[in-house]
This record gives C-alpha cells, structure tokens and sequence, in this order.
C-alpha cells in the first residue's frame, strides 16, 4: 500500500465524522493549550521575578532582626547608630535602615493606602527609585527630624491626580507631612506594588512611632565579587553587638534569588504536571474515540481484508488516524495556548517568554500519545478474523 | 482452476458444529458455477473457504496447482487481492468513500498508481452503467446501484474468480434481473464465476449448478432440465 493512499484512508472518515472527529481532539487540544499556556506564564513570571531582583543588584545585603523569642539571653535593639555603623563596615558602600508599615496616607478629602517606609536617603538609591519630581530625602531632613516625604507614582496620582505635588501637605497617621519629591513609576513586583509607597526620614518615623529599634538594615557591599567579604564584616559587627543568638538573619540578594527561584521552579513542575495530567485524559478520551470507531466499522475492516488489506495495512490505517488526530489536535492546542500565554502576559504586564521547544515538543509528545493511545485500537482492527468481521452486523 | 480435496470444517464452540464435510470441488477457468442451498446448509462456511477468508479444518485448497491451505495470512490477502473479488449480499460498500474510491479499493491495496487505478474504476463503472454517479456515495445510491459498484469493485482488480454471496438478495426484482444479466455478460466474456445463493431462477443462467446440504456438496438432482 503505497503512503499517500494510507494517509488518504485514514483521513477520509475523519473529514466524514467531523463531529466525533473534533470532539476527540478536543481533548488533546485543550491539553496542550493548558501545557503551553502555564510554562510561558510561569517561565515568563519567574524570568520578571529574576530581573526584578537582579535590578535590585546581586550587591544586596538585607539584615532584619528577629522578633524576641522567649527568654533570649541578648534582649538589645538595633539602634540608628548602629546601623548607619553598618554602612561604614569595609567592604559596604551603602547601609540604609528601614522600618515599615501599612497605613494610609491623605490630602483634602482623598486616601490612598500606602507602605509608609521611614528611612534614610540612601534606601531610594539601593532599591534603585528614580525621581519624576523635586528632590530625594537628605541627611539634613533625617538629622532635623523633618516632616517631609516622597510618594511613590501611584500614591501621588491617587492624591494630586496629575497635578505636581511638590510643596504640597499630606496627612500620614494625623500629622503634617511637606511633600518634597515623587519617584517615577516602578511597576508592580509580582503582587507587590512599589509604587503605592511614602518614604520618611526615619527620625521623624520614630518620633510618632515611639519604636527606637530599627527593624532591618538594607546594606549594599561595594563590589558584588567582595559581597562575602562584605557579608563577613556585617556578620562579624551584628554578632560583636547581640551575640550568637538568632537575633538577626542576614539575607543576601542571591539567596533571596535562588528561593524565588526554587519556588517558581517548583510551580512550574507542579503546573505543568496537572496540565500533563489533563494531555493524558485527552488521550484516554481519544483511545475511547477510536474503541468506538474501530467497533463501528467491524464490516469495513472485513471488506477490506476481503479486498486484500494485510494486517499491517489496517494497523497502520487506524494508527495514522490516531496520529492525525493527535496531532491537529496539538497544531491547534499549540495556536490556542501561545494566544493564551500573550493574553496573560499583557493581562499580568510580565513579558512574554515562549520557549520555542514546548510547542516543538508537545508535538511530539502528541505523535507519541497518538501512536501509543492509537496502538490498541488500530491491533483489534488489525487483528480481526475477516469471515467475523464481515458477518458482524 | 481452483481446486478444493477432502475439505471439511469443523467449529469447536460449546456445541461442534460440523459446517463442511468432504468437499471435492473443481471449478475450471470460464466456469460460472451455482451453488445453491437452504440457508443453514454451510453456503457461507464454503464461501469464506473458497474466497481464502477462512481455513478449512481438513483437506487441500488448490489454486492453479499451487497448494495454498498453509499460506500466511499476509500471503492469502496478497492472493485474495489478485484472484478473488466478492460480491456480497449486503454490497458491504465503505460508507465513507464515493462510488468509484470504492471500486479502486483492490487496485489501492496492490498500490498501483492513482491515475491508473482511477481510469480503470471510471471504465468499470461506466461500463456499468454508473459513470453518472461515480462521485456518489454509497447512501446517496439505491440497493441496485450499490451491488452494480460493488460488481465494478470485485471485478476492477481483474480477479480470477467472481465469487458472489447472494448477489441479488436485498435487491428488487428489476435490479435482480439486471444483476442476473451481468453476471451472464460477465461469463460471457471469459469470467469464472462462483455464485451461491438460494435463488433457483438466478442459478439457472449458470453452467453448472451444485446443490449444498447440511454441509455436503451433491449435484444438482434436477440441473439438467433447467439448463439450455
């Protein structure tokens, strides 16, 4: 039997019954929709994960204290003066201290919820803000406990509209803030939105508060290569000042990266497991398709063999069939889910990441499903006894 | 000339069934051969064993001196395809294909080349009288017109031997005759022809006609008054 008449057998019934024909595709399409979809989301999220926390500098050094548990032998606060020490340690170029909380900020009859950040001016230079109006906060601001503060772009927006506010008076937690400056637009993190923040010197931050401690240090090394050494020194200082108690834990921007990492990486596997599992339904569904198919034609299978079909003539009919059905039903998933995937990209402003070799092996992976899900339907056909066949009714 | 010696068939379900029992059978090339029984007499067993779509349980099968009783199943389909083409009560047409994909099924399976295969289905069905209805489907014809495709199919790979199971059972009467009629044009011309059927009027037109009972194969008792 010459290839393109085997072709042409198998696809004729499947033009015939388009309806049973569509509906077992239907399956795989969905499948390998959902396949594509979640690893480009995923890959494209965790690539704008990484980037983020790249942007942020892999020099990164985060020093939070831990809150007190039970009878600590070391019960000392981390102090302003200590942390700006931090920011003089060899090997640091930058230490700014921060403490924070949610809370909401207002000018007239406007609100706008906010992370309210009480700081030095050097944090906007590590967390890399940049200024779309006036100034940043100063030494000067921080030593005079001055009531002035920075928005963030959507803060600014949700009070001031596009009005620069500069000059202008905010109410934070019912008291008189001068606003001094607005940082551009940064985007969402994830979930986590940078832009809907106010910034403060952290004296004044403290005067309200009554809190003295600092909370976290964020410390930039001089030189990613001399970040352990860095690491070292800022170690050497916290354990000089609290002990070796758990006190303190010392984050660095590569292993906050490799825990994003991990944790995207795990989703991934988890994701693209379900939609996998959902690949195999649909090619549980097609086998149950082509069982039908290959029962409903018991007679045509006797009339052929009668004709002179061989075995292998049938088995490869019926396997082509299953391919051909896989297989379109992989051309279209692979259309519907890299549509899906820049639909969700743009829904979620991350971008868009298709790897060319998951459409490229989903397709294989559907003339594999095909011949193996297509193997034991198209062996009854084949394996028929032709004087049965033809007396089947 | 095929040939069947001593060929019996025996089925081993909860009950044994003996189908065919001591058949000796000769039919020479040119012959159109009736074969003619009640139903339940074995017509169908003899027809799968003569059309190599079943083995007999004992005894030879013969075809132009060559024994092929033992052949693999790849061979018998090979030999099928060349020498035998079936015509069936039911005309057991593939629904998904038109009238002349049907005819061009044999010629498919000895892959001969589209164009070929093509002018010769076009010939037998126009000779059939259905180059009007070649694109047809089989639903979209009546029950005559679907045995004339079938006729074209069993006769388009140019077989040995027209082996026809009750060719005119599901037809009307004017199809009947029609049917009848090309058989007797088909033996005319030179076309061994086996025919079974219970239908006494249509074996008539045959040479020679068998009668089958309750397996065994005897000559027709009155076969010399029908025939002229």
């Amino acid at each position: 039997m010459r290839i393109d008449d085997l072709v042409r057998q198998a696809w004729r019934p499947l033009r015939v019954y388009k309806l049973r024909t569509s509906l077992s595709l239907l399956g795989i399409l969905i499948g390998v929709a959902a396949v594509i979809a979640l690893t480009t989301l995923m890959h494209s999220a965790s690539n704008s994960v990484d980037s983020r926390v790249e942007s942020l500098g892999t020099n990164l050094i985060v020093a939070t204290m831990n809150p007190l548990v039970g009878a600590s032998n070391n019960q000392h606060d981390m102090t302003l003066g200590q942390a700006q020490k931090l920011g003089r340690l060899p090997g640091v170029s930058d230490a700014a201290p921060v403490d924070y909380e949610t809370t909401a900020v207002s000018a007239g009859s406007r609100n706008a919820p906010v992370t309210l950040y009480g700081t030095t001016p050097h944090l906007a230079d590590i967390l890399q803000y940049r200024l779309a109006f006036g100034r940043y906060l100063t030494a000067a601001d921080v030593a005079s406990h001055l009531n002035v503060t920075v928005l963030g772009a959507q803060t600014s927006r949700q009070l001031f509209g596009r009005v620069n506010p500069v000059g202008r008076q905010v109410m934070i937690d019912h008291e008189p803030y001068t606003v001094v400056g607005v940082f551009a637009a940064k985007g969402a993190f994830l979930t986590v939105n940078q832009d809907a923040i106010v910034m403060t010197p952290i004296t004044t931050y403290q005067d309200f508060s009554r809190i003295a401690s600092i909370d976290s240090v964020y410390i930039q090394a001089r030189q990613t290569a001399h970040l352990s050494h860095a690491l070292d020194a800022v170690n050497r200082q916290l354990t000089a000042w609290f002990g070796n108690s758990g006190r303190y834990t010392l984050l660095t921007q590569s292993a906050i990266l490799s825990v994003t990492q991990q944790i995207t990486g795990l989703l991934t596997h988890v994701l693209v497991g379900v939609a996998a599992i959902s690949v195999l339904v649909g090619g549980i569904g097609m086998l149950n398709v082509m069982l039908i198919s290959v029962s409903e034609r018991v007679r045509e299978i006797g009339l052929r063999k009668s004709l002179g079909a061989k075995r292998r003539d049938l088995l490869m009919q019926f396997l082509v069939e299953a391919v051909i059905i896989s297989l379109s039903g992989g051309i279209l998933g692979v259309g519907a889910g890299v549509a899906a995937s820049l639909a969700l990209t743009s829904r979620f402003h991350i971008g868009a990441a298709i790897n060319p070799a998951v459409p490229v092996l989903a397709l294989a992976a559907c003339v594999v499903l095909g011949i193996l899900f297509g193997i034991y339907p198209a062996f009854r056909a084949a394996r028929m006894a032709p004087a049965e066949a033809l007396r089947c009714d | 000339m095929l040939q069947l010696n001593g060929v019996s068939k025996i089925y081993h379900g909860r009950v044994t069934t003996t189908a065919l029992s001591g058949i000796d059978l000769a039919v020479p090339d040119g012959e159109f051969l009736a074969i003619v029984g009640p139903s339940g007499s074995g017509k169908s067993t003899l027809m799968n064993i003569i059309g190599l779509l079943d083995r007999p349980t004992t005894g030879q099968y013969w075809m132009d001196g060559v024994e092929v009783t033992r052949w693999s199943d790849a061979h018998l389909a090979g030999l099928r395809n060349r020498s035998i083409g079936f015509v069936f009560q039911s005309f057991n047409l593939v629904p998904t294909l038109s009238a002349r994909e049907n005819v061009e099924l044999p010629l498919v399976y000895r892959s001969v080349a589209p164009r070929e295969r093509r002018r010769a289905a076009e010939s037998w069905l126009k000779r059939l009288g259905l180059g009007h209805r070649m694109d047809y489907r089989p639903h979209e014809l009546s029950g005559g017109q679907q045995q004339r495709v079938a006729v074209a199919r069993a006769l388009a790979g140019s077989p040995k031997i027209l082996l026809a199971d009750e060719p005119t059972g599901n037809l009307d009467d004017a199809s009947r005759r029609d049917v009848a009629k090309i058989f007797e044009e088909l033996c005319g011309s030179g076309q061994t022809i086996v025919l079974i059927t219970h239908d006494g009027q249509f074996a008539s037109v045959a040479d020679r006609r068998l009668r089958l009972v309750d397996g065994i194969l005897e000559q027709e008792a009155r076969a010399a008054s029908h025939a002229n």
